[in-house]
């Protein structure tokens, strides 16, 4: 599909890069082609992000060599890679919510008129230009927080565009839009690939990675694997080259469809009558029994996310309620629930750690007086939260680190871990793997599968088709707050679930 | 999409080794209390080193050191109240005007007060000043404004009280209180422990065991640490926050309690400055404004690292009288940029 050039965009000759003893980055020789989406791929830990920062100029004591189109360039600051054309899209979007999408898009270059004041038209006029050539449908007087999450992507890739970028490099771009929005994503980064911009793609989703890449760079610890053609590999291979091994098929995620066992029998622990909750939840039941796990699929914003942070008394319901073994839970009191053994791991590890204090005291924090009693004492605590962390599997398993020092997926078994030294009858999860790579993943959902095995009733929300199928034993699709289908006892792929939601 | 902060290098754990989990956060107040000792002491031709003046620091500092205890469990758990002052001297204001009621000492505080009276007329005081606290509290948990806004109106509000109960009169307070915020026990002839200073040391005390080794303590640093991550794991923490702030009171009016009795009466001039020396004291020790981290040891060093300034500065004699509340806050501004890049580099 592109013409094969002679000097590659951008190339990077044995870059490596090392922070106090360890080598982030070591000797990465990476080449990426004019009108070429190239995907790059690898666990958390494995040198994405060190690298993107190097392009990206936030860390311009690297070793080796950056060449643009032939030529070494110092990427000495963020300003300066801009100035050589590299832009990059984070993950966390910096686009000024308050401000519209023509504003966002002249940030920090608005045209004046003579006297030095900003000419609206022109700027206006400008963007509706840019947007139009690029094909996005967008009125440029919208305030940008008002734009759906993909809308805000491609206004932060036209401002990229706008200021003469010609290397894109775009940071797990589709983990928070929904089936939809990475269409009108994708249809975007094909108009641009063919103007000639070279774009890097750096996502865990590796089918995304695959449709759209033309070829794919795999990292591991710091070095690079390979590189191939998308075209000539597939999901397993790729796996395989970042993890060092094959995974369980269950875990890698199902095209074909899985067959759902049959209504349990067992009488329900968790049953919700009647919740609504405003944006959310318009009048939705669900029940859930011990030993199984029910899967809630919608997409982001269909509310699947905020209704199960309302059964862990996290949010109080403007109707309805949540019963716990037939007595009803004290809606909004995430105390009772606790007491009671409904458990919750969120998705936003910001939002489910202490990241300055001990792991230690984020791990006893749930069931305080069960592990350590009335007079707190670190000798006490450390050895019974040093226990959990070895049997959740977290690394480095030492209870005196900063919570905030350790990776996501560790971050993430931490989490899960001060469920374990309690009564756990309820296991809420909400996007529990959201940003983890493949590896971690399997882990913390092994570490589920062994709660549920245990006598906990799970509940599994999710807008990722594969963690729901591989997981649950029930599936309830949600679409604009209300349950739209159930799947029990039958089999169901993944355009089955994207059919109701 | 960060990588995680990269592993301790073999210098690091050498350093933790030797020193245990001390960060240049814990250094850094102790550092700067010695240096600022130091200075003094050159500056002042060694006459800083005087048991004198070690007596004069531990008595301006008890004040001090009382409110800064309530006030460290309300910044742990990221809040404010500026209302410390204005309920120090609400607090000491009821005692006095009660003080003087027919059923205690009489006008003018002329006559004999029965202890239960005396009891009475310190402990409702401290009892209200509670309840200015818990409604503080209260206040900022159910409209979720934040503390900040709610407490500015109580000193608002405290201050009223104040001017309305005393008229701008003076009143006398209790023989109890005159002792503690004078006396002490005589060590020798010139060295003298406070009684002021030895209640500071209870209330700091106490206060620490109930941070350190309660779960009380813990769910306010966790609170203050990251309330949403303390909420889904179950942690009340609108009730650690309205108890924190109730704290806060509590101290607060023990305080404006031994610092009338250092005065040796009640008045509207007292306390005006309180607010803002506790918080610097809380804030010079090391605990962070944004909650989560600090505790009472280094409000310690914090206490006494303001009441040596203050001290100090009034002993060299060579700085004019209207400099000195220049320099003391120069001073002040020089040691918390330097704390504060010190624990950036954690």
């Amino acid at each position: 599909m592109t013409p094969p050039e002679s000097t590659p965009l951008l190339e990077c000759r044995g870059v490596s890069k090392r922070f106090g003893g360890e080598a982030a980055l070591d000797g990465v020789d990476f080449t990426l082609r004019a009108g070429e989406v190239h995907g790059l791929v690898g666990s958390n830990g494995a040198g994405k992000s060190t690298l993107m920062k190097i392009l990206a100029g936030a860390h311009p004591d690297h070793d080796g060599q950056i060449l643009l189109n032939g030529q070494p360039v110092a990427l000495a600051s963020p300003q300066a890679a801009l100035r050589h054309g590299i832009a990059m899209v984070y993950q966390e979007l910096s686009g000024i919510g308050q401000l519209s999408v023509a504003e966002n898009l002249f940030l920090g270059r608005q045209p004046t008129t003579r006297f030095g004041r900003i000419d609206w038209r022109r700027m206006h006029a400008g963007a509706a230009e840019q947007l139009r050539l690029l094909q996005i449908e967008v009125p440029t007087e919208r305030r940008l927080e008002r734009c759906p999450l993909v809308v805000r992507q491609m206004v932060e890739i036209a401002r990229g565009l706008h200021s003469g970028a010609r290397v894109l490099i775009l940071d797990e771009p589709t983990s928070a839009l929904s089936p939809p929005e990475t269409r009108r994503l994708f249809d975007l980064v094909r108009r641009l690939r063919e103007r000639g911009v070279a774009i890097i793609f750096i996502s865990h989703f590796i089918e995304d990675v695959l449709e759209i890449c033309d070829r794919v760079t795999i990292l591991r610890a710091g070095k690079i694997v390979e590189t191939r053609d998308a075209a000539s590999t597939d999901k397993h291979a790729v796996i395989h080259a970042m993890l060092g091994h094959r995974l369980d098929a269950p875990e890698v995620g199902y095209e074909t469809g899985v067959e759902l066992p049959p209504r349990t029998q067992t009488p329900p622990a968790l049953v919700a009558e009647g919740l609504i909750l405003p944006g959310a939840a318009a009048g939705i039941d669900l029940s859930v029994s011990p030993g199984e796990c029910l899967g809630l699929y919608g997409f982001v914003g269909s509310g699947h996310q905020e209704l199960v942070h309302c059964l862990a008394g996290a949010m109080r319901p403007t109707a309805g309620r949540v019963m716990l073994d037939g007595s009803e839970l004290s809606p909004g009191s995430t105390h009772d629930a606790v007491r009671r053994g409904v458990a919750i791991v969120a998705s936003d590890r910001a939002q489910s750690l202490v990241h300055g204090a001990e792991i230690y005291k984020n791990v006893t924090l749930a069931h305080l007086k069960r592990t350590s009693g009335n007079w707190l004492t670190r000798r006490k605590e450390a050895p019974i939260a040093a226990q959990v962390l070895t049997r959740v599997g977290c690394r480095p398993a030492d209870p005196m680190l900063r919570a905030g020092n350790l990776s996501g997926g560790n971050q993430q078994k931490v989490v899960l871990a001060k469920w374990l030294l309690g009564p756990l009858r309820v296991l809420l999860l909400d996007e529990p793997t959201r940003g983890m790579d493949v590896g971690a993943k399997e882990e913390v959902m092994r570490l589920v599968a062994e709660q549920k095995r245990a006598g906990a009733a799970v509940i599994l929300a999710s807008s990722e088709p594969e963690v729901v199928l591989a997981h649950a034993d029930r599936i309830l699709v949600t679409s604009r707050g209300r349950v739209s289908k159930e799947f029990v006892g039958c089999s169901v792929d993944k355009s089955m679930l994207l059919r109701f939601a | 999409m960060t990588d995680p902060a990269p592993h301790s290098t073999a210098k690091d754990t050498l350093f933790r080794r030797l020193f245990g989990r001390v960060e240049a956060q814990d250094v850094a107040p102790i550092v700067s209390l010695a240096l600022l000792i130091l200075f003094f002491g050159v500056a002042t031709g060694g006459a800083f080193f005087k048991p004198a003046t070690l007596v004069q620091t531990l008595k301006q500092g008890s004040v001090l050191a009382i409110v800064s205890v309530g006030l460290t469990y309300v910044l742990l758990c990221a809040e404010i109240d500026l209302a410390v002052g204005m309920v120090a001297l609400w607090t000491a204001c009821l005692c006095g005007w009660m003080f003087e009621l027919p059923f205690a000492a009489g006008p003018k505080g002329a006559g004999d007060a029965a202890g239960w009276a005396v009891a009475v007329v310190l402990v409702i005081p401290l009892v209200s000043g509670v309840l200015l606290g818990l409604a503080s509290g209260v206040l900022t948990v159910w409209s979720q404004l934040p503390s900040f806004i709610i407490t500015l109106a109580m000193m608002n509000i405290a201050d009223g009280m104040s001017r309305w109960l005393t008229k701008s009169e003076k009143f006398n307070v209790p023989t109890v209180l005159k002792t503690i915020g004078n006396r002490g026990i005589d060590l020798t002839d010139r060295i003298q422990i406070p009684y002021s200073a030895l209640l500071a040391a209870v209330v700091f005390l106490v206060g620490h065991v109930v941070l350190q080794h309660t779960r009380f303590g813990r769910y306010v640093y966790m609170t203050g640490g990251n309330r949403e991550a303390a909420r889904l794991a179950g942690v009340r923490t609108g009730l650690i926050v309205i108890a924190c702030l109730a704290i806060g009171a509590f101290t607060a009016g023990l305080g404006g309690l031994v610092n009338a009795g250092r005065l040796n009466s009640v008045s509207l001039d007292q306390n005006a400055d309180l607010l803002l020396s506790a918080v610097a004291c809380v804030v010079l020790g090391g605990t962070s404004l944004f909650g989560g981290s600090g505790g009472m040891g280094r409000t310690v060093i914090g206490v006494l690292t303001f009441s040596v300034l203050k001290v100090g500065l009034n002993q060299v004699l060579w700085i004019n009288d209207l400099a000195r509340p220049l320099l003391m806050g120069l001073v002040l501004l020089l040691a918390l940029v330097v704390n504060g890049l010190l624990s950036k580099k954690r």
